[in-house]
C-alpha cells in the first residue's frame, strides 16, 4: 500500500497525568474528566506510520468533550493531510478502542475536526451510523486491521 | 617379550588392538628392547602389503607409536629416517593419509627434527595432495602442523619464498568449517607478520576477505561455543595483519558500508578502527578523504542506529587518534579541519536536524586532539552566542556542549591549553546568561567542568549565585556536585565566599530553605574543610534549637551525612556525636526525634568495627534504664545493628526483662514496638547456650502464663521471640509456633493470634537480624504447614488467615512444590471478604503462579476467573480490585486455546470495573478488558 503522507509532522507526547493524594483516598469518587479519554485513545496507533496519535496529533485533549453528568461524550479528531483516505479508519478505531473502554452509560459522538477533510460531512455520516460501526467489525479483515491499530504494543 | 611377524599379525588386526599394541611398542622402544628401525622392518609386511586396508593399519600402529614416545628419545638419523618414510607415504592411497598426518604431527614435536625435514615434507604433501581434500579432522590436524611449522623452522621456511606463502594461501582458502576458520584466523595474523607476502598479498587478502562480514549463527548443541563476535574480531585481526593490506581494506569498508544490514555496517566500522589502531598514519592519509566521505555519510544521515552510530564515533576517533599520535603535527589539524568544517556549520544551528549528530562529532575531535578542536568548536559557539537570534534552547544545548567538551579537555589533562583570552571572553558571555533563570543552572554546571580555568572575577560571581540559588525559596535545585567540584579546587575560597555566608544565615531561611541547603550541602562532609563547619551547625540545631521541626530537619540532614559519609566512626569521635545524643535524649519527649536520635545512633554504630562497637556498648549501656521511654529508643539504636560477634550475655538477662515489662505493661504503642524489635533482635543474636536457652524457655513459659490471663499483648510479644528463634533456626521456635497455631481457636484471642503469623513472615525494615539460618522461611512453611493443616482442610477462617501471611512470605518455588495441596487454600482465601489483608496476599500469589502459566491453575481457571470477577468489585479495597484485574489481564498470557472459552464472560463481566468510582481501577479495567478483546482476534 502506498503511504500517503510520507513525513508527517511528529509532536512530543504529554506527560504521564500526575499522581495526586485524591487518586489513593478510597472514600473519594474520581470522576470521568478529558484527560482520561485522552489518556484511552491517544495510544492509538496510526495505521500508516509508526506513530501513535498523539504524536500526530490528531487527537488532542483540547477536541475532547465530556459531559459526566449527561453522559456524552464528543469528540473531535483531525487527520494529517485533507485527503487522508484513512479517516474512516482512524475515526473507526477511535470509536471501537471508547466502545471497549468506556462505561455503556456514555454516548460517544467521533467526528472529524471541522474544515479539515475533504469528505468531512461523508465520513462523520458513517462513523455516526452504528449500522454500519456494528458492519463495520463483522468484517474480518477490517476488524483485524482495526485490532492492530489498538493494541498497545 | 618377542616381537615375531605373528606378534604384529594380531597386533594389526582391530583399531583397539593397534592402539593397545602401540603402547607396548612404545614402552619396549624406550626400554631398548627393540629398536625403531627394527621396528619399521618388522612390520614391513603390512606397510609394502598390496592391501590398502593393510598399509593403513600398518602406518596406524607406527603413528600411535611414535606418539606415545618420550620427545627426546629419537635422534636425528631416527627422526630423519621416519620422516622420509612418511613423505614416501604420501603419495599413497588417499586412505593412507589421515595416519601420516598422525605420525608427523608426532614427528615435528620431537626435540631432535633435523631442519630439511620440514621442508623434505612440504615440498612432498603439497605436490601429492591438499589440505582442503582431506576430511575435517584431518584438515585441523594439518593446520596444526602448518601453525607449528611455521612457528619452529620460520627462517628456513622463509627460504622457500613465494612458493611457501602459495601453498599455504591455497591451503586455508575456502575452509569451511567454523572451528577450522576460527584456528586459521588466530594464527594467520603471526604468519602475515612474519612471513614476507611478495606479490601475494592481494591474495592472502582475499582469501580472508571472502569471509566478511561474518555470517554465522551458532547452534545450541554445539559443545565448544564459537560466537559471531569471536570470528569477527579475530578475522579483523588478519585483516589488519599487514600494512600492505590496507589499500584493500579501504576498498572492502567502502563496499560494505553500503550495505542495509547493520552487521556489515558496524563490522565495516570496527575494521576501520582496527586499521586506524594497526597502521601507520602515513599509510592511513592518502585515504583519509575518502573514509571521512564515508564516516559522514553514517554519522549524518539522520539514522537512529544507534549501534551504527557509536560503531563509527569510535571508527572515526581512532582514525583522527591515529593522526595525534604520528608525529607530523600538522597532521591531525588538517584531519580535523576536513571534519570541523562539515560540522561546525550544523553546529551554528540548534534546531539543524542533524545538530545532535554533529555535537556527537564534534566531541569525538575534541577527545582526538583536545586543543585544536575545542579552540575551534568553542569560538564558533562565541559567535552564536554573540548574534541576537539566539534562543534560550540553543543556549541550553550549546551550554550542555560545552560542558562536554571542558570535561573531556580536563579528563585528557588539556585544560590548560584552551585557557586563552578567546576562552575567558566565552566565559564572560556564559556569566551573562547566568542571569537568565532559565539557563543559570546549565551555565554553573558548564563552568564546574573547568573551575581550573575560570579566573577568581568569574568564580566570585558563580559564588554570589550560588548563594541565590541556595537560599531563594522557589525552586528545587541540586548543586551538589557543582559545589563538590569547587570545593575540589578551591575550598578555602568556596568557604568564604559561599558556605560560610549560607551558614551565617541559616537562623534567618525558612524551614524549605533549610532543607535545601542541608541537602545540598551533605556531601562535602567527605572535604575536611567542611567537616567541622557543617558537623557543628547540624549539631547546633539539633540540641539547641528549641523548634521540634528545626531539630528533626537537621537530624534527618545528619542522618544523610552520616551516611555519606567515608569515616563515620572518625566523625563520631571528633564530634561526639553518640555521647551528645546520650546527654541530650533525656530533654527530648518528642517520638520523631527520638526515632531519628535512634536511627543516627544504628548508623555510627553499624559503621564501627567490631572492637568499637563493643567499646561503645559497654562505655554507654550500663547507663541506660530502659524503663525510661527515651533510653528505650536510645539502647534500641545502640544495640539494634550489632555485629553477631559482640557478646550481650552479660546484660541479656537483665535486657530482656526490662524489654518484656515495656512490652507487656506499656500503653505506648511506639515504645512498645521499638521493644519488640529489639527483642527480637537480641533473641536472634544471643549465643546458643544453655544459660540463654534456659532463660529464653523461661520466659516463653512466663508468658504463656499470661496468655492464658487472657493478654493480647502477650501474645504479640511471643510471636516476636518465636520470630527471632526461627530465622535463627533454634529448635524451640517450632514449638512456639506450634503453641501460637492453638490460639487461632480461642474465643478472644484468635485474632492477636492471626496477626502473630504476620509478625513471624513479615520482613520489618528497622529489623537487624545478625544469624540467619539456611532456608528458614522454606522451614516455616512446613511447620506452619504441618501445625494447622487439619484447620486449612476444614477451611477454619482464621487459620486461612494466618496461612495467608506465611504464603506471602515463603519463596515461590517451595509454593509450586506443594500447589497440588495449598491450591484449593488458596482458593479459598479469596472468598473471604473481610480480610482485606488476605484477599490481598492470595491474590498476589495467584498472580505469582499465572504468570509463569502454571498447570495446576491453568486446569482451575474457569473457577478462579469467576473468583477474580467477584474481587473486581469488591468495596472495601481499590488495591484487592486493581490486584484482581491485574491477575485476570495476566490470564490472558496461557495459551489462545485454554482462554478463549472463558472470553465472552470476562468481557461482559469486566463492565461494570469501567465505572468504577476510583479511576486507577477503571485504567486497570481499560487495560484488561482490551487485552481480552483481542484474544483470537489477531492473527
Amino acid at each position: 500500500m502506498e503511504v500517503e503522507n510520507i513525513n508527517p509532522s511528529v509532536y512530543s507526547k504529554a506527560k504521564q497525568r500526575a499522581h495526586t493524594a485524591a487518586d489513593d483516598d478510597e472514600n473519594l469518587t474520581d470522576p470521568f474528566d478529558t484527560r482520561e479519554i485522552f489518556d484511552l485513545i491517544k495510544n492509538i496507533n496510526d495505521p500508516e506510520h509508526p506513530l501513535t496519535l498523539e504524536q500526530l496529533h490528531v487527537v488532542q485533549e483540547s477536541l475532547i468533550k465530556l459531559d459526566n453528568d449527561q453522559n456524552e461524550v464528543f469528540i473531535n479528531f483531525t487527520p494529517t493531510i485533507p485527503h487522508c483516505s484513512m479517516a474512516t479508519l482512524i475515526g473507526l478505531s477511535i470509536r471501537v478502542k471508547l466502545l471497549r473502554s468506556l462505561p455503556p452509560r456514555f454516548k460517544v459522538t467521533v467526528e472529524i475536526t471541522p474544515g479539515t477533510h475533504a469528505s468531512e460531512a461523508a465520513v462523520n455520516k458513517q462513523l455516526a451510523d452504528k449500522e454500519r460501526v456494528a458492519a463495520a467489525l463483522e468484517n474480518q479483515n477490517l476488524a483485524e486491521v482495526i485490532n492492530q491499530c489498538i493494541r498497545v504494543l | 617379550m618377542e616381537f615375531t611377524e605373528q606378534f604384529f599379525q594380531d597386533a594389526l588386526k582391530t583399531d583397539e588392538s593397534i592402539e593397545a599394541n602401540s603402547s607396548i611398542l612404545s614402552r619396549e622402544i624406550n626400554n631398548g628392547k627393540i629398536t625403531i628401525s627394527k621396528f619399521v622392518e618388522q612390520i614391513g609386511f603390512a606397510l609394502t602389503s598390496q592391501s590398502v586396508d593393510q598399509r593403513v593399519k600398518g602406518t596406524q600402529i607406527l603413528s600411535a607409536t611414535l606418539t606415545k614416545l618420550p620427545k627426546d628419545f629419537l635422534n636425528n638419523e631416527e627422526v630423519s629416517f621416519v620422516f622420509t618414510f612418511f613423505c614416501d607415504r604420501l603419495k599413497d592411497h588417499h586412505n593412507v593419509i589421515p595416519a601420516v598426518i598422525d605420525g608427523i604431527t608426532a614427528l615435528i614435536s620431537m626435540d631432535n627434527v633435523p631442519k630439511e625435514c620440514p621442508m623434505q615434507f612440504l615440498s612432498s604433501f603439497f605436490q601429492n595432495t591438499t589440505v582442503q581434500s582431506q576430511t575435517r579432522d584431518d584438515r585441523a590436524k594439518l593446520l596444526s602442523i602448518l601453525e607449528a611449522l611455521t612457528k619452529r623452522w620460520s627462517e628456513e621456511l622463509k627460504t622457500l619464498g613465494g612458493d611457501f606463502v602459495y601453498n599455504v594461501i591455497n591451503s586455508i582458502d575456502g575452509e569451511r568449517d567454523t572451528r577450522n576458520v576460527d584456528f586459521i584466523f588466530t594464527f594467520m595474523p603471526g604468519f602475515c607478520k612474519t612471513f614476507p607476502l611478495l606479490h601475494l598479498a592481494e591474495e592472502m587478502f582475499e582469501s580472508f576477505a571472502c569471509y566478511f562480514p561474518i555470517d554465522f549463527n551458532p547452534s545450541r548443541n554445539d559443545g565448544r561455543v564459537i560466537t559471531r563476535e569471536d570470528l569477527a574480531e579475530k578475522l579483523a585481526d588478519c585483516l589488519v595483519a599487514s600494512e600492505e593490506f590496507f589499500e584493500w581494506d579501504v576498498a572492502l569498508i567502502v563496499e560494505k558500508l553500503e550495505s542495509d544490514l547493520t552487521v556489515a555496517k558496524v563490522d565495516s566500522l570496527n575494521l576501520l578502527s582496527r586499521c586506524s589502531e594497526a597502521f601507520s598514519s602515513s599509510t592511513i592519509t592518502p585515504y583519509f578523504e575518502q573514509l571521512w566521505l564515508q564516516l559522514k555519510n553514517q554519522l549524518l544521515s539522520g539514522t537512529d542506529n544507534s549501534e551504527v552510530m557509536s560503531s563509527a564515533l569510535k571508527a572515526l576517533l581512532k582514525l583522527l587518534e591515529n593522526a595525534t599520535n604520528s608525529t607530523d603535527q600538522s597532521l591531525s589539524k588538517s584531519y580535523q579541519t576536513q571534519v570541523l568544517g562539515t560540522i561546525l556549520p550544523i553546529l551554528g544551528d540548534a534546531n539543524h536536524r542533524l545538530f545532535n549528530a554533529a555535537s556527537s562529532v564534534a566531541l569525538v575531535c575534541v577527545s582526538a586532539d583536545p586543543a585544536f578542536a575545542s579552540e575551534k568548536i568553542l569560538s564558533s559557539f562565541y559567535l552564536i552566542l554573540e548574534g541576537d537570534s539566539c534562543k534560550t534552547e540553543e543556549k541550553t544545548k550549546i551550554l550542555a556542549i560545552s560542558s562536554q567538551i571542558f570535561r573531556i579537555c580536563s579528563v585528557k589533562k588539556s585544560l590548560k591549553s584552551i585557557n586563552t583570552p578567546e576562552t575567558e571572553k566565552l566565559h564572560a558571555r556564559f556569566l551573562e546568561l547566568l542571569k537568565d533563570k532559565e539557563t543559570s543552572l546549565s551555565v554553573l554546571l558548564c563552568l564546574q567542568e573547568c573551575l581550573p580555568i575560570v579566573n577568581e572575577d568569574f568564580r566570585k560571581a558563580m559564588y554570589s549565585h550560588m548563594i541565590q540559588v541556595l537560599t531563594n525559596d522557589d525552586e528545587e535545585v541540586d548543586i551538589s556536585t557543582i559545589l563538590w567540584n569547587f570545593a575540589k579546587f578551591y575550598p578555602q575560597e568556596l568557604h568564604s565566599e559561599c558556605i560560610e555566608k549560607v551558614l551565617r544565615n541559616l537562623p534567618i531561611f525558612q524551614l524549605s530553605v533549610k532543607a535545601k541547603i542541608y541537602q545540598n550541602l551533605s556531601s562535602l562532609v567527605n572535604i575536611e574543610h567542611f567537616e567541622k563547619p557543617l558537623l557543628e551547625t547540624l549539631l547546633f540545631n539539633i540540641f539547641e534549637n528549641p523548634s521540634i521541626n528545626e531539630q528533626i530537619l537537621a537530624l534527618n540532614a545528619l542522618e544523610e551525612v552520616l551516611s555519606k559519609s567515608n569515616s563515620v566512626s572518625k566523625l563520631d569521635e571528633n564530634f561526639c556525636i553518640v555521647e551528645s545524643i546520650l546527654k541530650n535524649a533525656t530533654k527530648a519527649s518528642n517520638v520523631e526525634v527520638l526515632e531519628n536520635f535512634m536511627k543516627i545512633i544504628c548508623l555510627v554504630v553499624k559503621n564501627c568495627s567490631l572492637e568499637e562497637q563493643i567499646e561503645l556498648t559497654g562505655k554507654y549501656l550500663p547507663n541506660l534504664n530502659l524503663n525510661s521511654t527515651s533510653d528505650l529508643y536510645l539502647t534500641k539504636g545502640l544495640l539494634g545493628n550489632l555485629h553477631k560477634d559482640v557478646s550481650m550475655d552479660e546484660h541479656f538477662e537483665k535486657l530482656i526483662t526490662d524489654l518484656m515489662n515495656t512490652s507487656l505493661k506499656s500503653d505506648d504503642e511506639g515504645a512498645r514496638k521499638v521493644a519488640h524489635l529489639l527483642i527480637c533482635s537480641l533473641v536472634n543474636k544471643v549465643e546458643s547456650k544453655s544459660a540463654n536457652k534456659s532463660y529464653i524457655r523461661k520466659i516463653v513459659a512466663f508468658i504463656k502464663e499470661e496468655i492464658k490471663k487472657g493478654d493480647k499483648k502477650a501474645v504479640e510479644l511471643l510471636s516476636w521471640i518465636a520470630k527471632g528463634l526461627l530465622v535463627k533456626g533454634d529448635e524451640d521456635a517450632a514449638d512456639i509456633v506450634e503453641d501460637l497455631a492453638k490460639l487461632l481457636d480461642h474465643p478472644t484471642l484468635s485474632e492477636a493470634a492471626v496477626l502473630a503469623f504476620d509478625v513471624i513472615s513479615f520482613e520489618y525494615p528497622g529489623l537487624h537480624l545478625p544469624v540467619v539460618k539456611f532456608l528458614f522461611k522454606q522451614k516455616l512453611f512446613h511447620i506452619v504447614l504441618k501445625k494447622i493443616w487439619d484447620k486449612l482442610e476444614a477451611f477454619s477462617e482464621h487459620h486461612l488467615k494466618a496461612f495467608g501471611y506465611v504464603v506471602l512470605a515463603t519463596p515461590h518455588s517451595v509454593l509450586k512444590m506443594n500447589i497440588e495441596k495449598i491450591g484449593p487454600v488458596l482458593f479459598r482465601c479469596l472468598d473471604l471478604q473481610d480480610s482485606t489483608d488476605t484477599l490481598r496476599n492470595s491474590l498476589r500469589i495467584c498472580h505469582n503462579f499465572i504468570k509463569e502459566q502454571d498447570e495446576y491453575f491453568k486446569l482451575h481457571l474457569t473457577h478462579l476467573v469467576k473468583q477474580s470477577l467477584k474481587l473486581t468489585t469488591y468495596p472495601k479495597s481499590m488495591h484487592v480490585r486493581i490486584n484482581a484485574l491485574e491477575l485476570i489481564e495476566d490470564i490472558t498470557k496461557y495459551p489462545e486455546f485454554v482462554v478463549l472459552p472463558l472470553k465472552t464472560d470476562v468481557i461482559l463481566g469486566l463492565t461494570g470495573s469501567l465505572d468504577d468510582k476510583k479511576r486507577y481501577v477503571r485504567n486497570a479495567a481499560v487495560k484488561t478488558r482490551n487485552t481480552w478483546f483481542l484474544i483470537g482476534s489477531l492473527t
